[in-house]
């Protein structure tokens, strides 16, 4: 029964950062001071869409912050590319390419999407479900809950066209 | 191109079957697994196909390259392999790990996270020796989505067969079906209808006599005839709008009754669906099909329906009368025909974009509303008046903008469809005219003729307009019997097992949940809670606390596990028997609009205003009650805003105190009152939960104090319980808490 909090994790600047990769795969921290090593570090952008490059927090394993990263330019050129790296392979999502068609079937849109992932499929549920950010990406959120990005100044008239005539 | 096809669908819905395919099996070895996954993104991001399939003591992976494929490892389920998940944004990494050492490592979409947290689950079970069971679909709430066998596509949870593949015409005859109830409305109203468009088809040819007969000089000229003529041409007129005033009367009174059928059945289905759909669904949608959409079906079925049977009627007859007088003129009034369907194709088409489109910008419009106006008091606080105007008058533009598209396409679709169709009238003229003049054809049967054409162009004129509201009654139509359709997730067995007295006995069975089949969000929990206990519950903000009593509720079924209440499965007991004897306070409480007296007595109807009274009393709420002019018969606003947090809950207590029920469960039901109020309350609580189980959630633990047993909830996990005096010693998770409030404490006290 008896299961004591784990204690809290160090506080460490930026600068001081130290990330590496443990051979199970996930990411380690190495306290400033020396010591054992802590595993199981998990990292997150703050603003995953207005900003993503800056405010990189960085957790421990039950989620409570080591470090808040405001730059990714702050870091030693090691822990920047681990963390990166990290960044890029837990994220899953595909740009929209080209829009081919959209499908109405009732309560559900079919799109037909290229994406820089691959052709896919998606089935949105709900008209909110394709909406644009105030920069003008739309984003697109499917039964799943996978979530797709499509710029529509970089896209084709044609899928431009699909794309405005679905979200408002 | 069909292979290409095929694997993007794969991609897309994934391996939703029982099986995973034949091909990646025989890989494997043959062997069905337990359960299988897909890992559908390749190490670079791009999507590709790796198959995860577990049997009973290993794990195999199968990859596809380039077509082909081909084992991609093998791991024994012992000591010293494990497996997990890395959660990312949109997609997550399943590691498999033996001793220590990353042995493999696999990228899959959100689309099959479900898939692969059943899996970890199980194979990390089956690691450590024990023989978990398999969860099996259907058990839990939580399921696969279903795909259709023919086309593949997700099928919604609402429906038993796949909407695409669904003729529209299904839905129509189910429309239909509602009209059957009243025969005699529907009888009488076609009737009329078709009665009164054969008598449509009788003056032009009253005219021809008229002419030919009457009006041209000529020797056989019969002057007597002119009177007749005219009385009959009167009387027909008389009987025709006779026969219009029949029909819309019965057809709208029939249509007014099919809509309120359909209404009530709507909201009567609501009511029995489960709490997963409403959180499903937004609210608005919901509304939107109970009012609007059954007032479109109303409009088709009263004048939708009647406009199509009685334009065809129009065309056939009229056609057939132009056939059979002057066959030759008949065939010049089909030469505008293809080309006019032509251009009402292109014009439906076009105006479904638009329209698809428009709906989507007003819905956009509307979302402003039904987030600003419950907003009011946070807009005004902040002072951003200014902005939410700006952001209301933004979108009604855009919705004006492209409602200006829906006008320019309808007045270019009507001018050209006129213009033809005037080009068919000049054939005739140009035909008929030189015939006549020269003695070879009669006045008579030119005018009567133009009379059928000007007949038979009328509906072709409405074709796109009727096509509109046929696809937009279809679309309705099925928004409703969706809802119709949806079977509810939690109802009573056929067969309930017969439970005897309540006596509030609760016992969680390894019950694990999980709100949407990903994340866990209840694990592994085991408890007993014996008759007349009363039990504190408290944790961490997002422990679970409000889960667990959503279940015991039975708001939720479990994925794993099961709970019982007096020893029974609460998924074999009447569902209105158990909520019945459970009383909750919830953590938000909700009023209704109405008076203090009924908002008390929601649960008991029938309770007497002593009663009610006594109720409020243990609640603390009589004095504040007793306050208001209106004293109990105070109207409350809509969900209760005109009182305050702290009264609204004591409302709540009351009225779960009301019901007398075995079993009360308190969510943070004294969170908004001040201590000398919580203490008050609490010492009516007490006396009240003699001889019924209690439980409680709260952070504040003083709160608890007269709990018999504490239980301690964080991440989904039971984490410690037993007395205050053995989780103080424990020197636990809750000494911890418990501390840190009494030093806040004696910090507020000093
Ligand atoms: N309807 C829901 N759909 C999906 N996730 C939910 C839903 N309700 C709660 N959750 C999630 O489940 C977890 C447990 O929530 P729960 O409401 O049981 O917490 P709690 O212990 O009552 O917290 P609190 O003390 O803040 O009331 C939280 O992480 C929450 O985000
Ligand atoms: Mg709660």
């Amino acid at each position: 029964m008896k299961d004591k909090e784990k204690p809290e994790p160090p506080k460490v600047g930026p600068a001081d950062l130290s990330i590496r990769r443990e051979a199970d795969g996930g990411l380690a921290l190495l306290p400033p001071g020396g010591g054992e090593p802590l595993a199981g570090v998990r990292v997150a952008r703050c603003f995953p869409w207005t900003r993503p490059d800056s405010y990189i927090s960085v957790r421990d394993e039950a989620g409570r912050e080591i470090s808040l990263v405001p730059d990714l330019g702050e870091l030693t050129p090691d822990t920047r590319r681990e963390i990166e790296a990290e960044l890029v392979a837990q994220e899953f999502i595909p740009r929209i390419v080209a829009v081919h068609d959209v499908e109405d079937r009732f309560d559900v849109m079919i799109w037909n999407v290229e994406t820089d992932r691959g052709p896919v499929e998606l089935q949105v549920k709900n008209a909110e479900d394709v909406h644009q950010l105030d920069d003008g990406r739309v984003v697109v959120r499917d039964h799943a809950g996978g979530t797709f990005v499509a710029t529509p100044s970089e896209l084709d008239p044609r899928s431009r066209r699909i794309l405005d005539e679905r979200c408002g | 191109m069909v292979k290409f096809l095929k694997k993007r669908l794969a991609a897309a819905t994934g391996p939703f079957g029982e099986l995973p395919p034949g091909d990646v099996l025989e890989v494997s070895g043959g062997v069905k697994p337990c359960l299988f996954a897909l890992a559908d993104v390749l190490p670079s991001g791009a999507y590709g196909e790796t198959w995860v399939l577990l049997y009973e003591r290993e794990l195999v992976l199968v990859r596809r390259a380039a077509g082909a494929l081909s084992p991609a490892g093998r791991f024994e389920l012992k000591t010293g392999l494990s497996v997990k998940i890395a959660e990312g944004a949109g997609g997550s990494r399943f590691r498999v790990v033996r001793e220590g050492i990353l042995a493999a490592e696999l990228r899959f979409s959100i689309r099959q996270a479900k898939r692969f947290s059943k899996l970890l689950h199980v194979a990390n079970a089956r690691i450590e020796g024990n023989a978990e069971p398999i969860p099996q679909a259907g058990e839990g709430f939580v399921d696969e989505e279903k795909t259709c066998p023919k086309c593949r596509r997700l099928v919604p949870e609402w429906a038993d067969s796949c909407p695409y593949c669904l003729h529209r015409r299904r839905i129509l005859m189910r429309l239909a079906s509602y009209t059957r109830r009243y025969p005699l409305l529907i009888g009488a109203g076609m009737g009329a209808a078709v009665a009164g468009t054969l008598l449509q088809l009788v003056p032009p040819k009253l005219t021809k006599v008229l002419i030919n007969d009457v009006l041209t000089p000529s020797p056989h000229r019969n002057e007597g005839l002119l009177w007749p003529l005219v009385i009959v041409t009167a009387v027909v007129i008389v009987l025709r709008v006779a026969l219009q005033k029949v029909r819309l009367k019965n057809l709208a009174v029939l249509s007014e009754y099919v809509t309120h059928d359909l209404r009530v059945a709507v909201f009567d289905h609501l009511q029995k669906l489960s709490l997963a759909y409403y959180s499903k669904k937004p609210t608005g949608g919901l509304i939107s099909r109970i009012t609007s959409d059954t007032d479109r079906l109303w409009d088709f079925i009263a004048f939708g329906v009647t406009e199509v049977v009685i334009s065809l009627i129009v065309i056939v007859g009229a056609a057939t009368v132009m056939f059979i007088e002057e066959p030759v003129l008949a065939a010049l009034t089909l030469i505008p025909i293809p080309v006019s369907l032509v251009i009402t194709a292109f014009h439906v088409r076009a105006m479904h974009s638009i329209l698809g489109r428009l709906w989507a910008k007003w819905s956009n419009m509307t979302s402003v509303l039904s987030d600003v106006i419950p907003g009011a008091r946070v807009v005004k606080a902040f002072t951003q008046e200014k902005r939410e105007s700006g952001r209301f008058t933004n979108r009604s533009r855009v919705v004006a903008d492209d409602a200006m598209n829906l006008h320019t396409e309808w007045t270019n679709y009507w001018p050209k469809l006129s213009l033809l169709l005037s080009a068919g009238t000049l054939i005739i003229w140009s035909y008929a005219g030189p015939r006549i003049v020269g003695g070879a054809f009669d006045l008579g049967s030119f005018v009567m003729f133009l009379g059928y054409v000007a007949m038979f162009y009328g509906p072709i004129e409405h074709l796109g307009m009727m096509n509109r509201m046929f696809q937009r009654a279809t679309t309705s139509a099925h928004r409703v019997f969706s809802v119709l359709d949806t079977p509810p997730t939690i109802y009573t067995p056929h067969k309930t097992v017969p439970c005897g007295e309540f006596k509030g006995a609760v016992e969680f069975d390894r019950v694990s949940f999980s709100y949407d089949g990903i994340k866990r969000v209840l694990q592994n929990i085991s408890f007993r809670v014996e008759p007349g206990e009363v039990i504190g519950l408290a944790g961490p903000s997002g422990g679970g606390k409000t889960t667990l009593i959503n279940l015991i509720c039975r708001f939720y079924d479990p994925v794993e596990g099961r709970v019982l209440v007096d020893g029974v499965d609460v998924r074999r007991r009447d569902l209105h028997e158990l909520r019945r004897n459970i009383g909750v306070v919830l953590q938000e409480p909700y009023l209704f609009r109405g008076t203090v007296t009924e908002n008390i007595a929601y649960g008991n109807p029938g309770a007497s205003p002593g009663e009610i009274i006594e109720a409020a009393k243990a609640a603390n709420a009589h004095d504040f009650i007793v306050g208001f002019p209106d004293g109990y018969d105070t109207m409350l606003g809509e969900r209760g805003q005109t009182v305050s947090g702290g009264e609204r809950q004591r409302l709540s207590i009351a009225r779960a105190i009301l019901c007398n029920p075995k079993l009360l469960i308190l969510d943070e039901a004294t969170s908004s009152v001040d201590s000398k109020t919580e203490m008050k309350i609490q010492e009516a609580i007490d006396r009240l939960v003699k001889g019924r189980t209690t439980i409680a959630i709260a952070h504040r633990l003083s709160t608890l104090r007269k709990a018999h047993r504490l239980m301690i909830l964080d991440k989904g996990k039971l984490v410690e319980q037993g007395t205050h005096e053995e989780l103080m010693a424990a020197d636990g998770l809750y000494a911890g808490l418990h501390r840190t409030q009494s030093e806040l404490h004696s910090l507020f006290a000093v």
